[in-house]
């Protein structure tokens, strides 16, 4: 038998068919659907096709849900066009029999982290959803990747999906990273290595030392980011610290279906002469801290650095490039990052906003005092719970930080969380895009400790930098 | 669903790399409904400034209005799954003179927006780096310029312009037929459901999802 990629593997046990020219009919294991996605259902309808498996999807409550006061049902939420959405999707997985995460439920959170939390997402399974950072669920070793409402809709009626298998680059961090290091500063450090377009295309499977030295909610801090690479989705092989992960899960498997499942999981790591389209190698002992400067994820810089000089760029194109970012972005070159002063901080997203990043966060913070207004949104009601268990809420509010309830909040900004014109925040979320926190809104992405680290400094700064 | 065969239009460019679907419509407008048109909020912030218009951005050419071919860069569409970002793109709108494309040009697409504008029926051509720059250029001489795109040749031209592209085969037969790859899949029914047993078979923990947690 020939050597298999860890991709291979998946997609080979989801092929229904094959046309001549390349396109498989590809089965779809699992749909989430979040509010945006009750767009998708009405499409069913119109062609009298009914949802073909609804006990495999699941829906979640996340992108438009209010951070501020508890909701405990649709028909408090204040804003009446979140109330439609949140009503549309009740209404709609409730008729067609599909388990909704909703609004006042106590498990209820971001889709990309209540799937994994909850034992919901797989490896070795195909996962879609309506939102491109589907390819969070990567980390557990799945083919999850976000779609539209057209192809959610077709995925609903048909249980498959129209593929060409995509190309595969390896992505092999070598070494170990430095004490301190983070996954966010591992997949920003990435992307500016190979860019926002290095992986269109492609799926990243992510190895190496400091991939396996990852925990499971660090990996998924990684893949979660694979889209700002250009690629529909990033894997990790699932080792003996996805199974420890996976084990107890609300639904994960028991008993002997346990034991079957997990030994099929390990089974998935790719052959070591497995082949890859292309191999990209990180050295990860080169890794350091870093923020972004720029309006795309690529436009990363050493928190030790300074802003970049356009007119030291190599060709007009990127120069140009680089004046606009900087024009929007209200920075000079060569300005110290260290320097920059900011408005706001954001702690959340499906990013960076899981039990382990708010210890991160608390460990910074504790005992000091906020001097920006900085907000913290938990991943989910079970992230949200276990930090008040463990007496993070305390340290949050004694620091000055605001304590809210899940959502999606500030990353996308469809709940009305919004920086205002030409605030600048630094923001533990995935996307410094123009106009993506508000409009003219200047967003600095960065792990959890240097977010922390920069509310209490009041400019950007490493924890180790504060007083 | 409608075929597509030649199109030839005014066109609107958008000379800028890595064009993310926030910058096609702003998240901020994804709670509205679909019923008026999501054509209102397309490329807002590049339309508005608050609620000013910004009188220098094609969007706004009274002789361009009949424009429905858009002309981008590289990785147009990046970003955001969001389908509203296609559905901005060709909606129209009951009442706003806004846009209602047929087609977008550029050297490359955001994966999942691509597959957006096939369902959509929103023709995406990629053409090669110095096409692209010589079609620019040629609308920037002569913003009001045609363009054509003939699909059965794979062929765009503007003026004294032609270039070439190539469209996978099955995607490019979509277009042409103006047909729906779900009816193409449910065609398959019978194999999706014997493959569906044996899966279920050989991965026995994949069960419904009501049935605990």
């Amino acid at each position: 038998m020939s050597a298999k990629t860890l991709f291979d593997k998946i997609w080979e046990s989801h092929v229904v068919l094959e046309r001549d020219d390349g396109w498989s009919l590809l089965y779809v294991d699992t749909v989430f659907l979040h509010e945006g996605s009750w767009h998708a259902f009405p499409q069913l309808e119109e062609r009298g096709l009914p949802v073909r498996n609804p006990g495999r999807c699941i829906g979640c409550a996340d992108h438009l849900v209010p951070t501020v006061g508890l909701v405990r049902s649709t028909s408090e939420l204040k804003s009446e066009k979140a109330r439609k959405m949140a009503t549309a999707q009740e209404d709609y997985t409730q008729k067609n029999g599909i388990r909704l995460f909703g609004v006042g439920d106590t498990r209820q959170g971001i889709v990309h982290v209540v799937g994994p939390e909850l034992g919901l997402s797989q490896p070795g399974t195909t996962i879609i959803c309506g939102d491109s950072h589907t390819s969070t669920h990567g980390a557990i070793g799945a083919f999850a990747f976000g779609v539209g409402n057209s192809e959610l809709a077709h995925g609903m009626a048909t249980q498959t999906l129209w593929r060409k298998k995509p190309k595969q680059l390896l992505l092999r961090f070598d070494g170990k990273s430095a004490e301190g290091v983070t996954a966010k500063d591992l997949i920003l450090h990435a992307i500016a290595q190979i860019g926002t377009r290095g992986a269109v295309g492609h799926i990243i499977e992510f190895a190496g030392e400091a991939i396996r030295d990852l925990s499971i909610e660090e990996r998924f801090t990684l893949c979660n980011m694979a889209i700002e690479a250009g690629a529909r989705a990033g894997l990790v092989a699932p080792d003996e610290k996805t199974v420890a992960y996976l084990e107890n899960r609300a639904y994960s498997p028991r008993g002997e279906t346990w034991d079957a499942a997990a030994a099929y999981w390990l089974s998935l790591a790719s052959d070591e002469d497995g082949t890859f389209d292309k191999t990209v190698v990180v050295d990860a002992t080169a890794v350091g801290p870093v923020v972004t400067w720029g309006t795309t994820p690529e436009e990363v810089v050493s928190i030790h650095g300074r802003v970049p000089d356009p007119s030291k760029a190599a060709t007009d194109k990127e120069r140009e490039k680089m004046e606009r970012a900087l024009a929007y972005m209200g920075l000079s070159p060569n300005q110290k990052i260290t320097d920059i002063e900011i408005d706001r901080v954001f702690i959340g997203s499906c990013t960076n906003a899981r039990i382990e990043d708010l210890r991160a966060v608390a460990g910074v913070i504790k005992g000091r005092k906020a001097s920006v207004r900085a907000t913290i949104v938990p991943g989910s009601m079970t992230v949200k719970l276990a930090a008040e268990a463990e007496g993070l809420d305390t340290i949050f509010e004694d620091a000055g930080f605001e304590w809210r309830n899940p959502g999606c909040s500030m990353c996308i900004g469809m709940n009305g969380d919004l920086l205002r014109e030409e605030e600048r925040c630094v923001s533990t979320s995935n996307r410094n895009f123009e106009g993506r926190q508000g409009p003219k809104s200047r967003t600095h992405l960065a792990s959890p400790a240097i977010a922390a680290a920069s509310a209490i400094a009041g400019k950007i700064s490493l924890p180790s930098g504060l007083e | 669903m409608k075929s597509f065969s030649t199109l030839r239009s005014r066109a609107i460019p958008v000379n800028l790399d890595d064009v993310d679907t926030d910058q096609i419509i702003p998240g901020r407008f994804l709670t509205h409904a679909r019923s008026a048109g999501f054509g209102q909020f397309q490329f807002y912030d590049f339309r508005f400034s608050g609620d000013e218009p910004i009188e220098k951005s094609p969007f706004h050419d009274a002789e361009r209005k009949a424009a429905k071919i858009l002309v981008g860069r590289a990785n147009f569409g990046c970003g955001s799954s969001r389908e509203s970002a296609v559905w901005a793109l060709i909606d129209g709108h009951q009442d706003k003179p806004v846009h209602q494309f047929e087609a977008v040009i550029a050297m490359s697409f955001g994966d999942i927006f691509y597959a957006n504008a096939c369902k959509n029926k929103l023709l995406p051509v990629v053409l090669a780096e110095q096409d692209i720059d010589e079609l620019l250029a040629a609308l920037e001489r002569e913003p009001l310029a045609e363009v054509a795109i003939d699909l059965e040749k794979q062929r765009v031209s503007c003026g004294d312009g032609h270039w070439t592209f190539s469209m996978d085969s099955f995607r490019r037969e979509l277009f042409l037929l103006g047909l729906d790859d779900t009816e193409l899949a449910l065609q398959h029914a019978d194999r999706i459901s014997a493959f569906e047993q044996e899966h279920r078979r050989a991965f026995p923990w994949l069960h419904d999802f009501s049935e605990n947690g």
